[in-house]
């Protein structure tokens, strides 16, 4: 199964707000309020790199174990996904 | 007039605004009149008492022999609900049809519209939720001695620069027309104020239940995602809204409200207003 590099849509209104997000999906007519740690993983999913590539990004700019991190980091993006803020593109394996 | 019932309504009327079918009745023959010459261009053929979102309207007067307009409040039901209650007749006049504009706000693109209210308390302006509007204005004249104004409209008006402005006027009237009203009620005490020049945002309040306190500060995250949550044209406008949003956020204080107690949101609206955490 080829990994996956998630990418936010292009066609999402967010706002900043001191680390949260604010999202408005036009297409759902749907909003979202991400807090601190999924607006990082948010701004990160730009589609250049996989979960894992993620994780170890976050593990080295915060010093935390990266087995923690891409725990945490699947959990969000599997909610991201689910919440439909994701255009999927697959990946080769690295 | 078409129906005299024993509840006191002397006018009822129905009208189409934005779509829809709107009964209003009054237990005024002068206010009724007003009414019906100044919504003449929306007027329909129909049963106000059984037409959807109807409105009623009580007057003081010398046939109101309890209740609220015994005290001389002119109030506003809809539904079963009262909505709004003023001393001053031509802010109820102007209220009332701010709240039928209301129906035609989903479509606008001018502005951001909310179902919010502003509260002046202590000179600082504050955003509340519409309904806390409705509870704090069944407290009439207390409100004054706790320095709390209500806004003379039902719902706020938010400009490219995050500041509250009145609301475009969108149904076909004179302005002229509040006179009438004026002339009509005499010297009243005006219990609301209005918003006349674009006005900044001190502080934002919304109603948590998951929430102990009656009130606890909060990111601005959250507050920005309960106005959008609450953006009457966000359809229309869309992601457009969000930028605005933040910029009043951006410069605002943000409370969680955790009680729609009575005394303890009026402590609580005194302690946001004075930059206090509740």
């Amino acid at each position: 199964v080829p990994a996956t590099k998630p990418r936010v849509r292009d066609d999402l209104a967010v706002v900043e707000l001191e680390g949260e997000a604010v999202i408005y999906d036009e297409v759902g007519e749907n909003l979202h309020h991400l807090n601190p740690t999924a607006t990082i993983i948010f701004s990160l999913c730009d589609g250049s790199a996989t979960i894992i590539e993620l994780a170890e990004d976050v593990s080295e700019a915060f010093s935390i174990p990266r087995d923690q991190v891409e725990r945490q980091i699947r959990d969000i993006v599997h909610e991201f996904k689910e919440a439909g803020l994701l255009e999927e593109r697959r990946a080769s394996i690295r | 007039m078409q129906k005299l019932d024993r509840l006191g309504w002397v006018v009822g009327q129905s009208y189409e605004i934005g779509g829809m079918r709107i009964g209003v009745r009054t237990t005024s023959r002068r206010f009724g009149e007003w009414l019906g010459h100044v919504l003449e261009p929306y007027r329909i053929d129909g049963d106000p008492d059984s037409d959807f979102d109807d409105f009623s309207i009580v007057l003081p007067g010398e046939e109101i022999t309890k209740g609220p307009a015994r005290r001389g409040y002119h109030i506003l039901y809809k539904g079963a609900l009262d909505v709004y209650r003023t001393l001053d007749l031509p802010t109820f006049g102007r209220a009332l049809i701010s709240e039928l504009e209301a129906f035609l706000y989903p479509d606008q693109e001018d502005a951001v519209y909310l179902d919010a209210v502003a509260v002046r308390v202590n000179g600082a302006v504050l955003l509340v939720p519409s309904f806390l509007s409705t509870i704090l204005g069944r407290s009439g004249r207390r409100l004054a001695r706790w320095n709390v104004a209500l806004a003379d409209t039902t719902r706020v008006a938010v400009d490219a620069s995050g500041c509250l402005v009145t609301p475009s006027q969108l149904l076909n009237y004179s302005d002229d027309l509040f006179g009438y009203l004026e002339k009509m009620s005499g010297p009243t005490t005006e219990d609301r104020f209005s918003i006349e020049d674009p006005v900044p945002v001190d502080a934002v309040l919304f109603l948590d239940h998951q929430q102990e306190s009656p009130l606890a500060p909060t990111s601005k995250g959250r507050a920005l995602h309960h106005l959008a949550s609450n953006t009457l044209n966000l359809s229309k406008v869309g992601g457009r809204s969000l930028p605005v949003l933040a910029q009043l956020v951006g410069g605002s204080r943000c409370y969680a409200l955790g009680t729609l107690d009575y005394r303890q949101t009026l402590h609580a609206l005194a302690s946001a207003a004075s930059n206090g955490s509740g």
